[in-house]
């Protein structure tokens, strides 16, 4: 919700002052994630430049509205960092499949459940569950959210049934999602 | 999330709300959406969890370089800062004020000039508290209109997400929405027999003979062949269709369902030459029959 001090602060600001501060606050998010799909600095700077770009590009009427705005730059961060593995992996994993596929964007939450920036602390003790959990759970998570894999690629990864996957997904989420409810 | 019908979308909002379905299996399971309640809940309360992982990566901080080669490079994108209008023409209001006078008005005696600056004092004392509260009631104004354009944003994009979805449904994923939102709709449901244990299928039956089904988890067929989907009735199965199912094992047809047919006793889909036969020969990969 715009408050009246940030009114006043867009019609005291250009694009250019509001970039800067969404820089600031956000930028350390985007890297962040971008390096933990990546893991390369050069290709994690590379993405946070493309992501900002186009929050200018695309997205300027967000870039006072800073938990909306955390959330696009995010969803953008990831979808650029899968798309760069991608882009380097040289063959395909699966023979059928091409070697490049478009990342399918994650879900865009209804006008009721507008996301929220989490707090470090909830960020960590999230970070902290989802390491906890077990190994194959982990793995389906981090692969399907982090990787981009669908069920499908994701059962033929794994070599394990889809209904198996679909279940350790499921599970690993709950799981996760009892930490965010319990705080 | 066990009921009759519901069986080809249980796990779905997981993979849904962890990104993990396909633009196609997307489609399909927004359409449920529509219709499955529980499924919503599922996906709103994941989304939360998936919102958070997007937070919760390592805290790394870049270079601070990365700060002025992003600065830049945005910069030559947008367009270039103007100050807001009424800021110029309030500016131009205060030297007017201040140096037109002087440029202006042919040189004044003193009694005019010390006149003028009491009278302008006094308009000032009154006028200035008057504006400040018209500022106030504006500023209000003006955050009542932004909370209603942050609505229309929130109606624009979901606007935005149907059309998208729209764009991406093949003729036949039109038609299950279209059916999933006409009345008198049944669900019916075929599970996997032991030629495809993990395959399933619901037909969304209506009287008016718009009937589709959706199958998933249906094996490759042999190279020649195809689905054929049977309507058991009391003179035998009659032929509803036939279908080959793509990479990822899905499959949706429309069903040609004679007039004579009002409701099947059974289901079942059997595999089939490609041009299909009058009646079926080969084994039964899916069955099923509506519940009473």
């Amino acid at each position: 919700m715009v408050d009246l001090d940030t009114l006043e602060h867009v019609a005291d600001s250009d694009p250019s002052t509001l970039l800067a501060e969404a820089y600031d606050r956000h930028h350390q998010a985007v890297f962040s994630l971008a390096m933990m799909i990546v893991q390369n600095q050069d290709d994690a700077e590379a993405i946070t430049l493309e992501v900002f770009s186009r929050a200018v590009r695309e997205e300027q009427n967000r870039l006072t509205r800073h938990d909306s705005l955390a959330y696009w730059l995010l969803r953008t961060t990831r979808n650029q960092a899968i798309d760069k593995i991608r882009s380097k992996q040289p063959t395909p994993d699966s023979g059928s499949q091409p070697t490049h596929q478009a990342v399918v964007d994650l879900p865009i939450p209804a006008a009721d459940l507008e996301p929220t920036v989490m707090l470090e602390e909830s960020a960590s003790k999230l970070r902290a569950k989802l390491n906890d959990l077990p190994q194959s759970q982990q793995e389906a998570i981090r692969l399907c959210y982090f990787e981009g894999l669908t069920q499908t690629q994701l059962a033929e990864r794994l070599g394990e049934p889809r209904s198996i996957v679909k279940s350790r997904v499921r599970s690993g989420l709950l799981t996760l999602l009892e930490t965010l409810t319990h705080e | 999330m066990s009921k009759s019908g519901h069986e080809p979308f249980d796990g779905l909002a997981a993979l849904y709300a962890a990104g993990a379905l396909n633009k196609r299996e997307q489609v399909i399971f927004r359409a449920h959406l529509e219709v499955c309640r529980g499924c919503v809940q599922e996906v709103k309360s994941l989304l939360q969890v998936t919102q958070g992982l997007l937070q919760a990566a390592i805290p790394v901080v870049p270079a601070t370089s990365l700060r002025n080669r992003v600065l830049n490079s945005t910069t030559r994108t947008i367009p270039h800062a103007k100050a807001p209008a009424y800021r110029k023409s309030k500016i131009k209001t205060g030297q007017q004020t201040a140096a037109g006078p002087p440029r202006q008005r042919p040189q004044p005696t003193i009694w005019i000039a010390t006149l003028f600056v009491i009278v302008t004092a006094g308009i000032a004392a009154w006028y200035i508290p008057k504006l400040d509260h018209q500022i106030s009631s504006l500023q209000r104004q003006l955050v009542e209109l932004q909370s209603d354009l942050d609505s229309s944003t929130r109606l624009t994009q979901i606007l935005e997400l149907e059309i998208a979805a729209a764009d991406l449904e093949t003729d036949e994923l039109r038609a299950v929405l279209s059916l999933l939102t006409t009345q008198n709709v049944q669900q019916l449901a075929l599970t996997g027999q032991p030629r495809a244990p993990r395959a399933s299928a619901v037909v969304f039956w209506t009287d008016s003979g718009d009937s589709t089904l959706l199958a998933s988890g249906l094996p490759p067929l042999p190279i020649g062949d195809l689905y054929q989907l049977w309507l058991g009735g009391l003179d035998g199965p009659i032929s509803a269709g036939l279908m080959a199912p793509d990479e990822d094992g899905y499959a949706a047809i429309s069903l040609t369902v004679p007039d004579s047919v009002t409701m099947p006793v059974a289901m079942a889909i059997t595999v089939e030459p490609a041009s299909g036969v009058t009646m079926p020969t080969g084994d039964i990969y899916l069955l099923g029959q509506p519940t009473p």
